[in-house]
């Protein structure tokens, strides 16, 4: 059984590698190739559809062919550069909280802004289900900077750096690929084991990225959210404590007391723009805190303070009469049916404002035997607006901006 | 064989002579409601009265200073005693409404009867004067068009005050004369119940009654003046049009001379007693009834069953019987003594709506004497409008107005016709022209209501108290004066902090002039907008209007 695995592990790198290598060989003119695995979990025999974008949101077909029995494919598009989307569907899925491979009843998407001339590493998963379905959401087109921006958006939230470039994991048999996009996976499959299964899974998590889980828009209210997130982790949890389907490695358990979250911003600015100010939810394991006040305030202002500004914004304030608007951070403990949260609010008191990177590092208590791993730490509800460059738009989103969490546990 | 040819013979006379009766309908309509069983000797032995829809009862009309009686040379000389058949009217009527002396259609003379009269028939049917041996008396309905130079070859059409038909003039500039009888003359035995126009489409329902000047107690016309006349429940309208064939335009009136003898009774207000708008549960209004007893003899209302002053129909419970005023005699358990001035009495009928949304209350008052041969139950209907305070506050920097078709109003506090669908329009004041305004904090009974796209909001279906109260909040003036609930009026940076303490969750509840006063990010073009979300946009956007206030 092992051997098995093994063997069908090295096919799948050995066919990542070759399309790699440009697909069409033979030393003629290069054509483009993306090639992929398939996951929800490991998608095997399914319809593989390539289709190129045009605006607005026009999906022409390019190429379709079939995954292997690893979830692999590769197609060959000729000369096309640009936009695509990639669909599964068909096949069988492995569900990982069982093992077993169950008919996929339902399509999985994956979009990316470009693909070049030679091989494209491009997944097609879960999670890259949630981007698409983020997009359509958002009312959005399909255009470079929000397939971008969603894609990031959906890795931070996971706690995976790359969802379209880096193969998953198949954490049922401790395979080769990123471990915490499989464990992000499996743990999506613990999620849609409530009702609604996997369809309702992915509509919960896009409509929270977008912001729209919970009723009109309605001011503070994270009712949904909250619950959707709180059941994330209960799910995740119960994944890595799941012995017999969970061979990643990692479980959770852990004796680190304190956890560093270095935040960063992620794009490009548009010229002449800076950051103004940032808004995210930080969400954790109850077993995680932060020193606060009675109101939840948290101290950013002191050289002692669990929240303090770095990178960029350090960088920023320094040497200048500038200043954060005090009262920006403040840590909610959890319930039954919400983590606990950290919102982070930086609103900065100059035009000058300050760039992308590095913008906080912020450090939690970890209460002894609280499960956690850094994809316990989602990242949510990140929004960075400008001044602009003039005073008729201030206040503007930065589309193409997004954040990422790096967690260290101590 | 030959009995089955005679029986089918006699079916078809059967239905020749049923079609002949029907004079064509094809269609039941509304009649007049009763005739009386009993006969008038007096007035040669016809029905002592006909009752309307309305519970209006008229009896021959015979006076001949009010009844527009004919002198007949021979037959009727007005000058001398009404005696049957001595010297007594060959045609008269119970009512009558006629279009007045100087109606012409195109120029010519022209004349509308609307009546409900009396004849004499002989043993065959034919119509002869009174004092004719062996003459019975014959009641109908007639409605009679005449012109004296038909305008134009072809189909007019008369609508009349129940309904309308048509008629035909084969030759102009002749008299072209139509009659509709409901029913025919026909022989002896007489059924007097056949005038009430049961089974025919657009009979006589009502009496509609003479208005100004006042016809005289106990009478409905006075036989002379031309007067417009009452539109009764029931009645299609109260005027009289002559449509002629194409091009020649239609002819209208609404004046007519009116005869018809009340019997009995003489209630007034009548036929409609409106007790106009009253606020439900709040306001009851009042009209006084009075009943005149026009018998000759003493009148007692004691009567329980039924009760001999009933309340009945759709709203009853609307409307209820009080005593008069101080003073007045009292139709409750009331005696009308057969003279003046004791011949009368009163009674108020009280309006006061339950609450519903229906805004028009209608029910019908019926006095049923005790003795009722010479006084049958007459009724009169009721009717009010149910209306709902509406309580308008306006708070300065703007203004509310009422949208109404014909232009827009000024909202005012005001009562409003149960049902009604109300729209009113903030329209809030410039904070800085073509940049911002104010914006409009609407609440409707305590409830924050959000408008429509063109900044409207309607309250619909009224069905209970409502009031509307207005502020204008201005854009970024989040922070909350305690006292007024709302801003200061003013953008500054503890705007800016108090918009990122409900950013953050700090201020968890902020009110709704909070929340409508800090969605102000991101500008566009320069100005505040609205999207829904307080963010940090929103907050950033305030900060910045303290910081290097932006023109907003």
């Amino acid at each position: 059984m092992k051997i098995r695995t093994f063997i069908f592990a090295i096919a799948g790198i050995t066919l990542l590698g070759l399309a790699g290598c440009g697909g069409g060989g033979g030393g003629g003119t290069p054509t483009t190739v993306v090639s992929g695995t398939a996951s929800k979990g490991l998608v095997r025999n399914a319809k593989v559809q390539v289709f190129s974008i045009t605006a607005p949101n026009t999906f022409n077909l390019l190429k379709d062919g079939v995954t292997d029995a690893n979830g692999n494919y590769s197609l060959d598009l000729g000369s096309y550069t640009g936009p695509v989307k990639v669909e599964v569907s068909g096949g069988e899925f492995k569900d990982e909280t069982n093992g077993a491979f169950t008919p996929m009843l339902f399509t999985i998407r994956a979009v990316i802004g470009n693909v070049a001339l030679g091989g494209n590493s491009l997944m097609v998963t879960g999670l890259t289900e949630i981007a698409v379905k983020k997009i359509e959401g958002s009312g959005n087109q399909f255009d470079a900077a929000s397939i971008e921006q969603a894609n990031r958006t959906v890795a931070s939230f996971f706690g995976v750096t790359d969802i379209i470039g880096s193969a998953p994991a198949d954490v049922t048999v401790g395979g080769a690929g990123d471990t915490s996009y499989g464990l992000a996976l499996a743990s999506l499959m613990q999620y849609a084991k409530r009702p609604g299964g996997v369809t309702k899974a992915f509509d919960d998590f896009s409509k929270l990225l977008n912001g729209k889980l919970d009723p009109g828009n309605q001011i503070n209210n994270q009712t949904l959210a909250d619950q959707v997130v709180a059941d994330f982790l209960a799910d995740k949890n119960t994944f890595l404590a799941n012995t017999n389907q969970n061979k990643s490695g990692v479980t959770g358990v852990t004796s680190a007391t304190t956890a560093e979250v270095k935040l960063k911003t992620v794009g490009t600015l548009p010229a002449g723009t800076k950051i103004n100010a940032l808004e995210l939810i930080l969400s954790m394991p109850q077993g995680v805190t932060i020193p606060a006040g009675q109101d939840g305030s948290v101290d950013v202002s002191s050289p002692t303070a669990p929240v303090k500004v770095s990178g960029t914004v350090a960088q920023a304030l320094a040497g200048t009469q500038a200043a954060l608007l005090a009262g920006g951070t403040r840590f909610a403990a959890g319930t039954a049916t919400a983590p606990n949260k950290l919102k982070l609010v930086f609103i900065f008191s100059s035009a000058t404002g300050f760039d992308v990177g590095e913008f906080a590092t912020i450090t939690f208590n970890i209460a002894q035997g609280t499960v956690v791993t850094p994809g316990h730490f989602i990242l949510s509800g990140f929004k960075a607006v400008t001044v602009g460059t003039d005073t008729s738009s201030i206040g503007a989103q930065l589309a193409g901006i997004s954040a990422s969490a790096a967690v260290s546990l101590r | 064989m030959e009995v089955t040819m005679k029986r089918m013979s006699r079916i078809f006379c059967t239905l020749a002579l049923l079609f002949a009766v029907l004079g064509g309908a094809q269609e039941a309509g509304a009649a007049l409601s009763a005739v009386s069983p009993a006969l008038n000797p007096v007035a040669g032995n016809i029905p002592t009265w006909y009752q309307d829809q309305g519970g209006l009862a008229l009896q021959p009309c015979l006076d001949v200073a009010q009844c527009a009686v004919a002198a007949a040379a021979g037959v009727f000389d007005p000058a001398a005693p009404v005696v049957f058949p001595t010297n007594f009217p060959p045609e008269f009527f119970y009512y009558s409404a006629t279009t007045p002396a100087a109606f012409t259609v195109n120029g010519a003379g022209a004349l509308v009867t609307q009546a409900l009269e009396a004849t004499f028939v002989d043993a065959a049917g034919n119509v002869v004067t009174p004092n004719t041996l062996g003459a019975k008396g014959s009641t109908f309905q007639r409605i009679r068009v005449q012109l004296d130079s038909a305008p134009a070859v072809g189909t007019y059409t008369l609508q009349h005050f129940w309904g309308e038909f048509t008629f035909n003039c084969p030759t102009a500039g002749v008299r072209c004369r139509f009659t509709r009888d409901i029913p025919a003359a026909a022989a002896p035995p007489i059924n007097f119940s056949l005038a009430l126009g049961a089974g025919f489409a657009d009979s006589m329902s009502t009496f509609p009654q003479q208005t100004v000047p006042a016809p005289p107690l106990g009478f409905v016309g006075d036989g002379v003046s031309e007067s417009a006349v009452t539109l009764s429940p029931g009645t299609v309208r109260n005027v009289i049009n002559i449509i002629p064939p194409a091009p020649l335009a239609t002819v209208t009136t609404d004046r007519f001379v009116v005869v018809g003898k009340k019997i009995g009774m003489d209630v007034t207000p009548t036929p409609v007693a409106d007790l106009g708008g009253a606020v439900v549960a709040v306001t009851p209004t009042q009209v006084p009834v009075t009943v005149t007893n026009l018998t000759g003899a003493a009148m007692t209302l004691l009567g329980t069953i039924p009760p001999a002053l009933q309340i009945t129909g759709k709203d009853a419970a609307d409307f209820t019987v009080a005593p008069p005023a101080a003073g007045a005699n009292s139709c409750i358990n009331g005696t009308l003594q057969a003279a003046a001035p004791s011949n009368t009495c009163t009674v108020n009928i009280v309006f006061k709506p339950v609450a519903s949304t229906v805004a028009v209350r209608t029910a019908k008052l019926t006095i049923t004497p005790d003795v009722t041969t010479n006084a049958p139950s007459t009724s009169i209907s009721l009717t009010g409008d149910a209306e709902f305070p509406i309580t308008v506050e306006v708070e300065a920097n703007g203004a509310l107005k009422k949208v109404l078709a014909t232009g827009n109003v000024a909202a005012i506090s005001e009562n409003i016709d149960a049902g009604s669908i109300l729209t009113y329009l903030p329209v809030p004041n410039d904070v800085v022209p073509n940049v911002s305004k104010y914006r409009p904090l609407i609440r409707v009974n305590g409830q924050t209501v959000k408008p429509a796209a063109d900044g409207s909001f309607s309250i619909p279906a009224i069905g209970a108290a409502q009031s509307v109260d207005i502020d204008f909040i201005r854009p970024g003036d989040v922070a909350i004066v305690p006292a007024s609930g709302v801003g200061d009026g003013q953008v500054t940076i503890a705007d800016a902090l108090e918009a990122l303490r409900i950013v953050t969750g700090l201020n968890a509840a902020p009110t709704d002039a909070q929340k409508l006063a800090a969605d102000v990010g991101p500008l566009v073009g320069g100005k505040p907008t609205d999207d829904g979300l307080i963010d940090v946009s929103d907050v950033l956007t305030i900060l910045w209007r303290t910081l290097q206030p932006p023109v907003w």
